[in-house]
């Protein structure tokens, strides 16, 4: 990736658009705190991602970053609900703590009554819902998403797209979304288009 | 073959750590099951290949009872020309003593001379002639070199091999002892390397029948005449006539006749260290079943590939099963090898159990043959590919392309395995039922069958058992513990069928470590407190040779000393003879009743009125017998035994049975002078001393020593130090139990290890999801690592379990029926506890590398397809 440059305002909804192998993914790890630059900045709010080592990104991820993506990737040896609530433990925090701030995100993403599931229980949106869930529950600052509805038929699609916009106008989390659906990109702020690891367009923008 | 050196052999080289944990797992194994079979084989071969080198051309010979033949009996069978030839001989140990040297036992032979060239080679090195270290000449014996030995008493023919570095030659003399007493040999010439100089690795002294008997204070007694065959003779017939003419007392049997009696006595001593020997080999193999599951787990995509490329399934089976054959070549080759070095540890371990329960013998380690490379391939090899069948059958089951489509995600959160549950009772009962069974031919094999069918029992609960603790503490975990303490329950809980084979490699070795330090700790216990309640004389005389041979004797002048000394109070005279009975050989001793009776004690098991039955006893044909003969030989109190003796076959009465851990093949004892009315025998084996009041039983110990004086050769223990020699020869005979057991838990955590390994591979995705919301890398350790304390921690307690289980069929099944103790039940709590907590420290620690590969794991694919 070479010439990237890409900000983004609190409350945002932006989709990254264009062909496989563009960058998108590469984008979206540097953006997620997953991986350093080789040279350039990125920063998150008032971190510089390049300065911190494995344990300040860890951090950072764990507090400030949430992550949905194509294959919903909840942990096979858990149930829902300790699916959601995972993030809040690892931070510390009591699992009586954390269990209704679990409860109550998967109540908004329609899922209270699969709450003891087990993921292989669960049907393809039921999933993804229950990784927005996961994504949101320690109240990040950012969302980033790979292709959230790639494994979707497009009923399942359109109600997950739904909740995006929802809780991005209730909660006020900023989300980056990778995706080739058209009906994600109608329904962002904002669409950035890449090719060949370069933006094309929609990349100007204030700095977070 | 390209395929497989592409997918295999590369892989191989690039993991070089994981391929060489596994070939030493296999090796560590198969050197256990070698390295037994040495020793074993070496404890014999001390014994039985002299005895069969000895022999020579020797067809059969005629033997006696107890300390031999009487001469004057050659008289009454001069009728044995008229079957060939015809020579008396007399066998006995010599101890040849060198400062800072452990003492060697010498083999002494004495044959007559001139009569004995056509039953044994002598290949001679140097003859007698002028020790000017000339060169020397070599050749057959002729009749004027043995004129020296005939005419020289002490005279000796040593084997160069033993003389070479001790600088003795021709003409130069040696001392030895023989009982108590000191001798002196000249050497007269040197034996070539061959025959018994060189079966006895040089510890062979040939002399003439007279000078022996001389030498070995045996004057007029001889062990046995050997017969020569006319040529063309039949063997059985002769053999059947000669029994029909014999005088009663002696029989007639063939050379090879008491290697097998020795053999079958310590039948049951090898069958335990075999069965032991296999048990590292078992948990070796599941070593091997770790590490291709790794490699098939780790592989599924490229195997994947390789099957839509148009492999077939069998090509997939054939290419994982190659890779176990590789490992299992590699690891039986290195566990060859290595059988010779444990196997120099094991025999040092055995011998001392060995010569002081069984035979002496001379405990040199056999060199590697043919047979122990084909019992190292024969046994890692296709046994490792069994244990790598079931990963490869895994692996040839992927389906082509399938494991990129996420279609063959493997099993997670299984319903409670009822069938693991069914199958477990089902083997646990009739492992029960297997140890109600009795011996077979004297050995326990159905108390070994129970104890195999109750490990795999104990197996096949693992799965019930990890199920119902991960649920158990599931709940409680995660209140009480930190979030990757509940993530390491939660993971165990659904990797059982993952864990079950390792938990219960773990399990069944734990288990046999808890067994076994049961039953040695109960044997223990039982054996203190026999001691304590047996042992009552205040002082023990032996001779300084102390082997219980036949010709270890104390000389009259000593006896009469120690009886003489004023702090004495009374003296039981003991003497120990071996003698045949039935397919194996018994020890028949010969005491004063009446001061064990009035001084001493024995714990009786049987009657009610031991001591008066005893007191009876004394004067008549009575015996009181130790408990493992009555249980071996399914007799009791009341019921008559019928031993040879040198003058027929006499009905003894068993007046009473005592409680005895000296010797598992039965011990026979009489009051003296029957004794030495039936057998001829007025030799005394050793000497039981109580001291007057208020004597000091150390000083008194100085004063007998002194007493006995410089010209003999005595072992005076204390009642406080043979106490203590008892239990450091116990303790020894068990060392060789713990070693070995050592070893099978060494493998089995390296199983841990390799599992979790596996685990960590088939896990990766998750634990890169993990990572990425937000798990630090030292939180993932901690992960692993709990992960592995569980692993550790529900192993011991299954180990703990069905350890007890099996020390129980240890102490009332195998150990009755093979050895014929009773021992009490005793647990030691403590070492159990110690040895718990250590264990699962270990298994903590196992759990580190594998940590280690979880912890570098970044970001990268988590957001990959499951």
């Amino acid at each position: 990736m070479a010439d990237v440059s890409l900000s983004l305002e609190r409350g945002d909804f932006v989709a990254l658009v264009g062909p496989s192998g563009c960058g998108k993914s590469t984008l979206l790890h540097l953006c997620g705190a997953m991986d350093r630059p080789t040279s350039g900045t990125v920063r998150l709010e008032a971190a510089t991602l390049g300065a911190l080592d494995d344990d300040a990104l860890t951090r950072l991820r764990r507090e400030r970053v949430g992550f949905v993506f194509q294959f919903f990737n909840l942990l096979p040896t858990l149930t829902l609900l300790e699916n959601v609530e995972l993030p809040l433990l690892l931070a510390g925090r009591r699992t009586t703590d954390a269990a209704p701030a679990a409860r109550a995100l998967l109540d908004r993403v329609g899922l209270t009554p699969r709450l003891d599931h087990y993921p292989q229980q669960l049907s393809g949106g039921e999933m993804q819902r229950g990784a927005l869930a996961r994504a949101l529950v320690h109240q990040p600052a950012l969302l980033v998403a790979d292709e959230p509805t790639g494994n979707l038929d497009s009923e399942n699609g359109r109600r997950i797209i739904d909740l995006l916009t929802a809780l991005n106008r209730e909660t006020g989390v900023t989300m980056l979304l990778a995706t080739h659906a058209p009906e994600i990109a109608a329904a962002a702020h904002r669409v950035v288009r890449m090719r060949d690891g370069r933006i094309e367009s929609g990349g100007a923008g204030a700095a977070v | 073959m390209r395929l497989f050196s592409w997918f295999i052999l590369r892989r191989m080289i690039r993991e070089p750590l994981r391929a060489a944990l596994t070939a030493i797992g296999i090796a560590l194994g198969v050197a256990v099951v070698v390295a037994i079979q040495l020793t074993n084989a070496s404890s014999l071969a001390g014994f039985e290949t002299a005895l069969n080198t000895m022999s020579g051309r020797t067809s059969l010979e005629v033997v006696g009872v107890g300390a031999g033949i009487d001469e004057q009996r050659l008289l009454e069978i001069g009728w044995l020309r008229d079957y060939g030839r015809v020579a008396p001989v007399i066998e006995g140990d010599l101890i040849y003593r060198e400062p800072g040297r452990a003492a060697e036992t010498l083999r002494l032979l004495g044959v007559d001379i001139l009569r004995d060239q056509p039953f044994r080679d002598y290949p001679l090195l140097t003859r007698s002639a002028p020790a000017d270290g000339a060169a020397a000449a070599t050749g057959e014996l002729r009749a004027q070199d043995f004129l020296g030995l005939l005419i020289e008493p002490g005279s000796a023919i040593v084997a160069a091999k033993f003389a070479a570095p001790r600088g003795l030659t021709p003409g130069s003399t040696f001392q030895v002892s023989v009982g108590d007493r000191t001798v002196t040999l000249k050497v007269h010439g040197l034996l070539e390397d061959e025959g018994p100089a060189r079966v006895l690795d040089g510890r062979f002294v040939l002399m003439d029948i007279a000078s022996a008997q001389l030498a070995l204070d045996r004057l007029g007694r001889i062990d046995r005449v050997e017969i020569q065959l006319t040529a063309g003779a039949n063997v059985d017939a002769a053999e059947a006539a000669i029994a029909r003419r014999l005088p009663a007392g002696l029989s007639v049997e063939r050379p090879g006749q008491r290697g097998r009696q020795v053999e079958r006595m310590l039948a049951a001593f090898h069958l335990n260290l075999t069965a032991l020997s296999y048990i590292a080999l078992l948990v070796g193999l599941f070593l091997v079943y770790n590490t291709v599951s790794v490699a098939v787990l780790s592989r599924r995509d490229e195997i994947g590939t390789l099957r839509g490329l148009g492999v077939t399934r069998g090509g997939v089976r054939a290419l994982f099963l190659a890779e176990a054959a590789v490992l299992s070549v590699l690891g039986s080759a290195l566990g060859l090898a290595l059988a010779r070095l444990l196997a120099s540890a094991t025999v040092a371990l055995t011998s001392t159990t060995v010569s002081a329960l069984y035979i002496a013998t001379a405990a040199a380690t056999p060199a590697l043959s043919w047979r122990d490379a084909v019992l190292a391939f024969a046994t890692g090899v296709p046994l490792s590919l069994l244990a790598a069948l079931v990963p490869a059958i895994e692996a040839s089951q992927v389906a082509p392309m399938a494991a990129m489509r996420g279609a063959d995600q493997v099993e997670v959160r299984g319903r409670f395995p009822r069938r693991s549950l069914a199958a477990g009772v089902i083997l646990l009962a009739g492992g029960a039922w297997l140890a109600t069974l009795g011996p077979v031919g004297g050995l326990p094999l159905f108390g070994y069958a129970a104890a195999v069918v109750i490990v795999f029992g104990a197996s096949s609960l693992v799965p019930a058992v990890l199920f119902v603790v991960a649920r158990g503490i599931e709940r409680p975990a995660r209140r009480l513990l930190k979030v990757e303490d509940w993530l390491a329950v939660s993971n165990l809980s659904a990797a059982i069928p993952r864990l079950s084979i390792s938990v219960a490699a773990l399990a069944v070795s734990l288990s046999m470590m808890v067994a076994i330090s049961v039953m040695i700790g109960s044997f223990r216990e039982t054996v203190g407190y026999w001691v304590s309640q047996t042992l009552q004389a205040d002082l023990f005389v032996a001779p300084g040779t102390r082997r219980g041979g036949t010709s270890d004797t104390l000389s009259p002048e000593v006896v009469r000393a120690v009886a003489a000394s004023p702090d004495v109070a009374a003296v039981d005279r003991f003497r120990s003879i071996e003698v045949p009975y039935g397919d194996t050989r018994v020890r028949v001793g010969g005491g004063d009743f009446t001061v064990l009776l009035d001084y001493g004690s024995l714990l009786f098991k049987a009657p009610a009125d031991a001591r008066a039955a005893m007191r009876r006893a004394a004067g008549q044909d009575a015996v009181v017998v130790s408990e493992s003969f009555v249980l071996k030989q399914h007799l009791g109190a009341g019921s008559s035994v019928i031993l040879p003796t040198p003058r027929g076959p006499v009905s003894f009465r068993i007046a009473a049975v005592y409680y005895d851990y000296s010797s598992d093949r039965g011990v026979l004892v009489m009051d003296r002078p029957t004794f030495e009315r039936r057998f001829e025998d007025t030799a005394i084996s050793s000497l039981s001393v109580y001291l007057r009041d208020g004597v000091n039983p150390d000083e008194a110990r100085e004063r007998l020593l002194a007493a006995v004086g410089e010209t003999h050769r005595v072992l005076i223990n204390t009642n406080a130090s043979l106490r203590s020699e008892i239990l450091r020869i116990f303790d020894s005979t068990f060392a060789i139990t713990y070693a070995l057991e050592i070893i099978a838990i060494i493998v089995a955590i390296l199983g841990v290890s390799g599992t979790l390994l596996t685990l960590i591979l088939e896990r990766e995705r998750d634990l890169r999801v993990l990572r990425l919301i937000g798990t630090g890398r030292n939180q993932i350790r901690r992960m692993v690592v709990g992960e592995a304390l569980l692993i550790g921690a529900v192993s011991q307690a299954i180990g703990l379990a069905v350890g007890l289980l099996l020390s129980m069929v240890l102490i009332y099944v195998i150990n009755v029926q093979s050895f014929g103790w009773t021992i009490q039940f005793h647990l030691p709590a403590g070492f159990l506890l110690q040895a718990s907590v250590l264990m699962v420290i270990a298994t903590g620690v196992a759990g580190l590398y594998p940590a280690r590969r979880a912890r570098r794991l970044g970001t990268y694919g988590a957001a990959d397809e499951a």
